[in-house]
């Protein structure tokens, strides 16, 4: 069978096996839009943009947890140098884990929708279902590509609280969490400079709510973002196989 | 057929020599076992082989082809089988899984049905990794080195918690291996262990020059007394 299909089906039979990975994956944007989005209702009837806020934190989490944790163990316990020994491809392996990961951020993104249109009224076009699902997707690239930075950088051990530490934050003051209005001033500018931000605004700008930049400046952020990640990562190669000693 | 050719590779570790000026030919169906105390760099050269380690020095050459850099081509790759001291596989996966997964990197990989008939492995094929003993997992690391039907194999303390029978049992493969034209680099603890497999032993040894030890000519108390006689001197 091909490489890069067997490759993507073993790794997602390790996530299934995993319940500490895919539960919180599934669990936090769920739960955190029923009360913030649902109950509290944060945004003053505005379910759809919390919708959307809290679909890009839902996205966020698979590609950060399963690239950092997943690739810092298969180094840390020489899984990976094994792997780099044989003729694998090492384009399959992270392509397994890109594919899983969006696999895993669609399906966060299934039951919000469900979520939204049932118990908050939220009601799209179907074109607007759509264009929120390819955004989200393929917005789980550039989380995908700091995670893999964050799992060559640190110990399997330390991974989860590092990606923790960064995704957290990002989210919070990315305004996912809460309005950013409702922040000072400096949490806005911090925001500039994160992705979360510039995804969550491509969203917003699907339900006719985003900001007024404008939207080419986002996907091109997120592009440089991506691609400057993947030049580091190109610069770490030796740590991915253990041969930096 | 030179399988592997290393010329005067030598390796330091924080200006501490490891490795000096060290020579090496093996050829096909040869077997060369590196014997030496912990921390001479038998693990050391077979990372610089593998391409894991750079030398500060020397030259190594592959299938006749030299290896400038730490860079191995996957075509290269197609040709070796390793089992690591350090190395593992992911835990989660059962070993039937990792068999599947490791020959879909191969173009010509082994069957499930004759590595059973290598190794004893059906009774472990449904068993998660994670859950095997030290043996059985030693016992998949090998089999998993086979998978590509190598030419030249790399086993750094392969037989490391298996039971008497199933390290037997690995020296029938080695053996068979080896009259098939494999060409077999083991680095063991086990002194009776390379006596029976190899055909020369390269002793490495502490700030002296390495030795390479045509034991066929030896009996096994000349080896251990040569190898305890280095060891106290």
């Amino acid at each position: 069978m091909n490489q890069w299909l067997v490759e993507a089906q073993m790794d997602m039979r390790v996530l299934l096996r995993s319940p500490s990975f895919y539960l919180p994956a599934f669990a936090f944007p769920v739960v955190f839009y029923f009360f913030f989005g649902i109950m509290v209702d944060f945004s003053n009837g505005h379910s759809d943009y919390l919708l959307i806020s809290y679909a890009c934190f839902g996205i966020m989490g698979p590609p950060f947890f399963h690239l950092a944790v997943s690739i810092a163990s298969e180094r840390t316990h020489g899984w990976l140098t094994l792997k780099l020994l044989s003729p694998m491809q090492f384009n399959s392996f992270i392509f397994a884990k890109l594919v899983n990961s969006a696999l895993f951020s669609a399906v966060i993104l299934l039951l919000l929708y469900i979520e939204s249109a049932w118990l908050a009224g939220v009601r799209l076009w179907f074109w607007q279902w759509g264009l929120l699902t390819l955004i989200f997707t393929l917005g789980t690239l550039p989380f995908a590509a700091l995670g893999m930075l964050i799992g060559a950088l640190v110990a399997d051990r330390a991974a989860a609280g590092v990606v923790n530490l960064v995704y957290l934050p990002m989210a919070l003051l990315s305004g996912l969490w809460f309005p950013l209005f409702l922040m000072p001033d400096w949490v806005q500018w911090v925001a500039y400079g994160l992705p979360s931000y510039h995804l969550v605004q491509l969203g917003y700008a699907v339900i006719g709510k985003g900001d007024e930049v404008s939207l080419y400046w986002h996907i091109i952020y997120l592009c440089l973002f991506s691609i400057s990640m993947m030049a580091v990562l190109k610069g770490l190669s030796g740590r991915f196989s253990g041969s930096h000693s | 057929m030179t399988v592997l050719s290393i010329k005067n590779l030598s390796k330091s570790y924080a200006n501490t020599p490891v490795l000096s000026d060290f020579s090496l030919n093996v050829n096909g169906g040869e077997v060369v076992a590196v014997l030496g105390e912990n921390g001479v760099g038998k693990t050391t050269l077979i990372r610089c082989i593998l391409g894991l380690t750079a030398p500060d020095a020397g030259q190594i050459s592959l299938f006749d082809e030299q290896q400038p850099s730490k860079y191995r081509s996957p075509s290269l790759k197609q040709r070796w089988g390793v089992v690591m001291q350090e190395g593992a596989v992911n835990g989660q996966l059962t070993v039937h899984e990792q068999i599947t997964l490791y020959r879909s990197y191969y173009s010509s990989p082994v069957g499930i049905e004759e590595l059973k008939q290598l190794l004893p492995i059906a009774s472990l094929l449904d068993k998660r990794f994670a859950v095997l003993s030290g043996g059985e997992q030693q016992r998949v690391m090998f089999a998993l080195a086979l998978i590509g039907r190598p030419q030249l194999l790399f086993l750094d303390e392969p037989s490391v918690g298996m039971d008497l029978n199933t390290r037997q049992q690995m020296w029938r493969c080695i053996e068979s291996l080896k009259s098939q034209g494999v060409a077999i680099i083991l680095t063991t603890h086990y002194i009776e262990e390379a006596y029976q497999l190899a055909d020369s032993v390269v002793l490495l040894r502490k700030q002296a020059p390495a030795e390479k030890l045509p034991i066929k000519s030896m009996s096994l108390e000349q080896l251990m007394s040569t190898l305890i006689g280095e060891n106290a001197s």
